[in-house]
């Protein structure tokens, strides 16, 4: 029978001693519910298991200098309840709420889905519209901090290297006027993988209605998820209206059709997408009224 | 039988409740035996070849390997797992391991362990190296002779047809004539426990086999046949069973775990993940369904006919007895004069068909039902009158020969569930405008009740009173987590006047139970087997209530029985317990208060359902909300309406599934795609609508207290209201399953 090396750091200092002996068959564990099931599916029996979830300093949430720091040991569950998330991250709280089932999201951890890199992963699409930054540590104590985009290669893969973890994530505080919104389509209601999932991050004036700022990442059409600077720029400067959401979908259409025409998903995504526009659009404008003009 | 019902007709819990909450049972995988091996199958991710070299070297020298099999050290005898009892004639194509693999999941090795993960490892240390066959999965390619052989012969394993009247003259006259084409897909039984089993061999020789089984006496056999040795040398008895669904049918590990105890002479578990028991166990047969229909202009059926293609998987199994069966059904739900019935199976590289709820029944009333509604809108008819001008009638025949339907009330369901759900008003709402739109739709549904009139159907049962009052049934029954022995210890209770708690009803176990012709298949269990149970508790009272008039010294008519007592209406002071009388018999008579009795089905007469649901569906997304589902049961009489209603709740999740998400995807290249719960979605909570269950019941002769079945039945309307209600929402006529959000939005575009 294979054996595993356990290594149960109860810190950073003792995480970066762990990270230095680190080889090819060293795993880093987190909340497990993705690693568990590729160890047994490629059938690897055996290596160093790096358990992350002792280290304290990786399982928190707090504001500082305007940012958004969560640990990377915090829970789907944690994020859901957080006051900081609901208050200014709508898009991550809705995210995490739509993460697997009521287990996995008590189990997964956000610093676990970001080094996972699944193209379907919920949070990285929400955390791409916050325009998060990923912080971590390897394993001569240095710190780093990198975009997003450039910590997730996608299709499962990450860009980090074999001895640096993922420490904290970095949301910006956003503003007064900001608001956001995520959306995903699965083949059913919960407990499910995304077929499609958007989310939104706009800074909306409420005094002359105008969209002054927008950020749209999607999710599920590419190896990984991805800003659409296109889709962005047919809110921006707009105001809600009827046509407005009629551009959004068009624009969506386009983006669906650059990145999988050929594909066999390609006929019901163009369509389910603007299902998806129009949940997300609602949700961020609901309390105003659409009709274009005053 | 005026008398009222004391204990059927109540819903009392299932017998195992409080160990089941309590996890306290054990099932097959909570069994450790001292000394227990381990084993774990390679299933073939090939979906055709042979294999030209097998390495097993590099699994042998893993420490706590104990051995490896494979085709090379195997029996290669070959079996039908379908085959149920002795005298069944059955192609037989399967073995335990092969050397040509026919679809992704066949049985290519299996190692034996010392403990689970070792086996596991070992598992992946097998080289195995195939030369690729062409492959072939699409079952109308099948059909061709040039297509790829993937047993030596043709392809076409079945060929049935059944007929009554003259449909082809009907056509040439008819007002209307309209044709569809229907699809159905693979799905599996989704159980919560996946396939185990647990086998030990004693110095004797003799194998203990513990499994989840529907057939205690259908895994004898074949693991007699498989390793060739006497059924007195193999014991099986059914352990806990966490679900079947017709999964657990037909013997798959059971053969194998056998021979390996046998070999290894150690006890061996072998259990299924959820990825082997999708692709490596049994699956419900794919079906294409044509089928047309005369009709005249005031909604009267002239003529039907239908042509069914089976894609019966890689092996033979039941693949014929599901084409015969699925033929049927079409005879014996509406009143049609003139019909004709062609199935034909086919061998595929693609999973193995087996037994699955309803066995043939949600496939071909799949491909009836949704046909039913075009023809109705093709003649603008309402579709519930249109049904109701046509069903059948209580006790009509069956035009094809087979038994006579019985006090069949299908035209009561109707009736009653037209009214209860509101039907005329919704069916003829106006349609909402924008992205959700909603739409209702109905479906009916017949299935039957034991092999009456087809097949062997008996069963023995053995009645004791104890010493100490309370009754001992030994009969080879199967419960299979829907109430089977509470069902049967109800029966039993109500002819003996005695609390259910004082009746041990005992499972199947080949070494002590009396035999039992076909186990839990053909929804018989409560129609047949209660039937014998009360026959059985009737004369053990007969004969004990003649010893009580002559230990009470007085005529049999004078001696009461009630409320676990018994006395003699004469005289007062004569009355005993149960225990006091069962002593005095033993001293007076040197008798046992025991009886044993054969008994055998006299009849199969249908069951009824129909079912209305109403959907919202998203236009853009294309995701289907089933909002609500009213289930109206002929059920004859419901012994515990509790378990019933259980049965028509989980038919309904089993048949959303198979209407909405569920399938086993096979590419053209036979590789499965659905092969884990991630990607194969069953219908969870927060998907699940309020189901409403609405009774009929009328009695039938045959039947304990007039029950019928409904297990099976309850889950075969479902999938075709539902698509029918899409295709009322949406104004279109989808006609494959499941109908996915792909399918809804290709079908809007066009429109």
């Amino acid at each position: 029978m294979g054996n595993f090396h356990i290594k149960t750091p109860n810190n950073i200092e003792e995480l970066v001693s762990c990270l230095k002996e680190v080889e090819d068959k060293t795993y880093l564990l987190s909340g497990g519910t993705d690693l568990v099931i590729k160890l047994r599916k490629n059938k690897i029996y055996t290596g160093t298991m790096i358990d992350l979830s002792g280290v304290k300093e990786m399982k928190y949430i707090k504001v500082e200098n305007d940012i958004i720091q969560i640990g990377a040991n915090i829970t789907f569950s944690e994020i859901i309840e957080n006051k900081y998330i609901s208050q200014h991250c709508t898009c991550l709280k809705e995210a995490a709420q739509r993460v697997g089932s009521t287990q996995i999201r008590n189990m997964a951890t956000i610093g676990g889905n970001i080094s996972n890199a699944a193209p379907c992963a919920d949070s990285i699409t929400a955390l791409m519209a916050l325009g998060a930054k990923i912080k971590g540590i390897n394993s001569n104590g240095e710190v780093w901090v990198r975009e997003l985009d450039e910590v997730v290669l996608g299709a499962e893969k990450n860009k980090l290297a074999p001895d640096e973890v993922i420490t904290e994530i970095n949301v910006p505080l956003l503003g007064g006027g900001y608001k956001s919104s995520f959306g995903k389509i699965g083949s059913r209601t919960a407990v499910t993988i995304a077929k499609l999932n958007m989310a939104v991050v706009i800074k909306y004036n409420e005094i002359d209605g105008v969209i002054e700022d927008v950020t749209v990442a999607l999710g599920a059409l590419a190896p990984k998820a991805f800003i659409s600077n296109t889709v962005g720029k047919v809110l921006l400067s707009e105001k809600p209206s009827n046509e407005l959401l009629v551009n959004f979908k068009n624009a969506l259409i386009q983006e669906v059709d650059i990145a999988i025409k050929g594909r066999a998903s390609h006929p019901y995504k163009r369509i389910a997408i603007t299902g998806l526009a129009e949940d997300v659009y609602n949700c961020l404008f609901k309390v105003m009224e659409i009709g274009g003009g005053n | 039988m005026n008398k009222e019902l004391k204990y059927v007709g109540k819903s009392i819990p299932i017998h195992d409740a409080k160990e089941k909450v309590t996890g306290k049972i054990k099932y097959v995988g909570d069994i450790r035996l001292a000394g227990m091996l381990y084993g774990k199958l390679l299933l073939s991710d090939v979906p055709h070849g042979k294999i030209i070299k097998i390495d097993t070297s590099k699994a042998e020298v893993l420490p706590g390997v104990v051995k490896v099999y494979t085709h090379l050290n195997t029996p290669a005898t070959l079996y039908n797992s379908h085959k149920w009892t002795s005298g069944l004639k059955v192609v037989k194509d399967e073995r335990m391991f092969t050397d040509h693999v026919r679809f992704v999941g066949d049985r290519v090795a299996v190692v034996v362990a010392k403990d689970r993960a070792t086996a596991e490892e070992a598992v992946g240390l097998i080289e195995v190296e195939y030369e690729k066959l062409p492959v072939l999965v699409d079952p109308q390619e099948a059909l061709k002779e040039t297509s790829i052989k993937i047993h030596g012969g043709s392809n076409i394993i079945s060929n049935r047809e059944f007929k009554c009247g003259n449909p082809e003259d009907i056509f040439q006259s008819a007002d209307f004539v309209v044709e569809d084409c229907v699809q159905t897909q693979k799905i599996h039984h989704a159980a919560m426990e996946t396939h185990v089993c647990l086998a030990s061999t004693e110095a004797n020789g003799l194998i203990t086999i513990w499994t989840p089984c529907q057939v205690v006496y259908q895994v004898q056999l074949i693991t007699s046949e498989a390793l060739q040795i006497p059924l007195s040398k193999i014991r099986v008895i059914k352990a806990s069973m966490g679900g079947s669904f017709g999964g657990k049918g037909q013997p798959i590990l059971e053969p194998i775990c056998a021979f390996l105890s046998k070999e290894t002479g150690a006890p061996v578990k072998l259990l299924m993940d959820r990825t082997e028991s999708i692709i490596g166990t049994r699956t419900r047969n794919a079906t294409i369904g044509k089928v047309k229909t005369a009709v005249s202009r005031d909604g009267e059926i002239l003529a039907r006919d239908i042509d069914v293609l089976v894609d019966a998987g890689a092996y033979f199994t039941n693949g014929e007895a599901v084409t015969i069966a699925l033929g049927k059904k079409a005879f014996r739900l509406y009143r049609i004069n003139h019909q004709s019935y062609q199935g034909k199976a086919v061998y595929t590289n693609s999973p193995i068909g087996g037994a699955c709820r309803g066995y043939g029944s949600p496939q071909i009333h799949a491909i009836t039902e949704i046909h039913m509604d075009n023809v109705a809108r093709k003649i603008g008819m309402d579709p519930v009158e249109f049904r109701l001008k046509n069903l059948i009638h209580p006790f009509d025949d069956d035009l094809i020969g087979g038994p006579n339907l019985g006090n069949a009330r299908a035209i009561d369901c109707v009736e009653k569930g037209k009214e209860a759900f509101g039907w005329k008003k919704r069916f003829n709402s106006p349609k909402q405008l924008g992205r959700y739109v909603r739409g209702v739709g109905m479906a009916c549904g017949v299935h039957g009740n034991g092999y009456y009139g087809a097949y062997q159907d008996f069963i023995t049962m053995d009645l004791r009173m104890t010493e100490d009052g309370e009754l001992f049934l030994k009969s080879g029954i199967h419960d299979l987590g829907c109430g089977t022995v509470t069902t049967i210890k109800q029966i039993v209770a109500e002819v003996w006047d005695i609390n259910v708690d004082k009746i041990t009803a005992l499972e199947g176990d080949t070494l002590v139970s009396p035999y039992d012709s076909a186990g839990t298949q053909a929804s018989r269990v409560t129609f047949v087997c209660g039937e014998c149970a009360r026959i059985t508790a009737e004369l053990l009272k007969e004969k004990f209530l003649n010893y009580a008039a002559e230990i009470f010294n007085t005529h049999v008519e004078n001696v009461e029985i009630e409320n676990e007592k018994i006395w003699c209406k004469d005289d007062v002071n004569k009355q005993y317990s149960y225990s006091k009388m069962v002593l005095e018999i033993r001293k007076r008579f040197k008798d046992d208060s025991s009886l044993k009795y054969t008994y055998a089905a006299k009849a199969n007469p249908a069951v009824y359902t129909a079912n209305f649901v109403e959907v919202e569906v998203d236009t853009l997304t294309g995701l289907t909300k089933v909002l609500d589902v009213l289930a109206v049961h002929d059920i004859g009489k419901a012994i515990n309406p509790g378990f019933v209603e259980g049965q028509v709740q989980g038919s309904i999740q089993m048949g959303i599934g198979f209407a909405l998400t569920e399938e086993i995807m096979i590419d053209q290249q036979g590789k499965i795609k659905g092969d884990a719960f991630s990607k194969y979605h069953i219908i969870n909570a927060p998907d699940m609508p309020p189901v409403k269950v609405v009774l009929v019941e009328e009695g039938e002769e045959h039947g304990p207290f007039g029950a019928k079945s409904v297990g099976e039945v309850a889950t075969i309307a479902i999938a075709p209201a539902i698509v029918n209600a899409i295709n009322h929402a949406l104004d279109v006529n989808i006609t494959s399953l499941p109908v996915t959000p792909e399918k809804i939005v290709e079908a809007l575009n066009n429109k």
